[in-house]
């Protein structure tokens, strides 16, 4: 017998108004988990980029501070609720469905900000689409790295492994005189390629060079 | 039968039985003539039984919510989250 049909039991009267209550409870109950499961899975997506990218947070000050604030504010809520984990205590608390729905307004506009941002770099090297953010976030921190965007060569040109650097001056080596296929080939660039600059158009510039490349050997 | 229903039994019967006297005996049962009322009475006595059914529930459900059911949440980093696993037998139970 669940509480909907007690309620409409025509012998619930006595207990009329502890039915409606423990109803309310229970409804409150099931809507603010759902808020608050949400609100973990969006905050646990952005929270290793926003507090930890040092590139998005310099590019995306204003986002950063806006979820540096929800950050705290649900880690002390977090820390509140498991003080008294009783779930109609956690759950049933004054206000506790308004702040968990303004989290994830608040987080909302955070991850749409910092989805444009990507946006605009994919629009540069369209190559980027292959990627995922994660992956794409991991090159825009270490744009000023090469070796380490290097690693991310293979997923956006097919049939490349990786380039190679001209191990020459101080690390991070930035020129590069030659790319590998995946199967193992290699061809030389007429010319060293330098990665420097932004890195969505130094990627811009290796697709040139590759092509160039290839053309003066085939013609 | 709560002393609400006893009430109403008196009414019904027309007489006053107490319930709570400390003589309170059978003999005081026999004169309230239950016979001559027997379907109001049986009416009476069904929905306290169904009274009593709804209320054990209830009492079961408010003590399975308000004493046993609780969060439980795991390590994250330097913050505590939600175990989402745990979670979701409690959604399950919420039967309204």
């Amino acid at each position: 017998m669940d509480l909907m049909t007690m309620n409409a039991s025509k012998d619930s009267e006595e207990f009329k108004e502890s039915l409606i209550k423990w109803q309310k409870t229970l409804k409150t109950i099931d809507q603010v988990l759902v808020l608050w499961v949400k609100v973990q899975k969006n905050w646990m997506r952005l929270e290793p980029i926003f507090l930890a990218s040092e590139d998005i947070r310099a590019q995306l000050p204003e986002d950063t501070k806006r979820f540096e604030k929800v950050d705290a504010e649900w880690k002390a809520l977090m820390a509140d609720a498991s003080d008294d984990p009783s779930v109609v205590a956690a759950t049933n608390t004054e206000g506790r469905d308004k702040i968990l729905e303004e989290f994830i307004s608040e987080i909302d506009l955070c991850e749409k900000a910092l989805n444009e941002y990507l946006e605009q770099k994919k629009k540069i090297f369209p190559r980027f689409y292959f990627l995922s953010n994660q992956a794409l976030l991991d090159i825009l921190s270490n744009g000023n790295n090469p070796e380490k965007v290097n690693e991310y060569i293979s997923d956006c040109f097919d049939g490349m492994k990786n380039i190679k650097f001209v191990e020459e001056g101080s690390r991070p080596y930035r020129t590069s005189c030659g790319m590998f296929a995946k199967d193992g080939e290699y061809v030389a660039f007429a010319t060293p390629f330098t990665c420097q600059g932004a890195v969505e158009n130094y990627l811009c510039d290796l697709d040139t060079k590759m092509q160039q490349t290839l053309k003066g050997i085939i013609i | 039968m709560q002393p609400r229903h006893w009430k109403k039994l008196n009414g019904i019967c027309g007489k006053t039985v107490n319930r709570q006297d400390p003589k309170f005996c059978l003999r005081d049962i026999i004169n309230l003539e239950l016979y001559r009322f027997a379907e109001d009475v049986n009416e009476l006595v069904e929905g306290a039984q169904k009274e009593a059914s709804i209320e054990k529930k209830l009492n079961l459900i408010i003590a399975t919510w308000s004493e046993t059911t609780v969060l439980n949440f795991k390590d994250y980093k330097d913050t505590k989250v939600l175990d989402t696993g745990a979670l979701e037998e409690i959604v399950e139970n919420v039967d309204l």
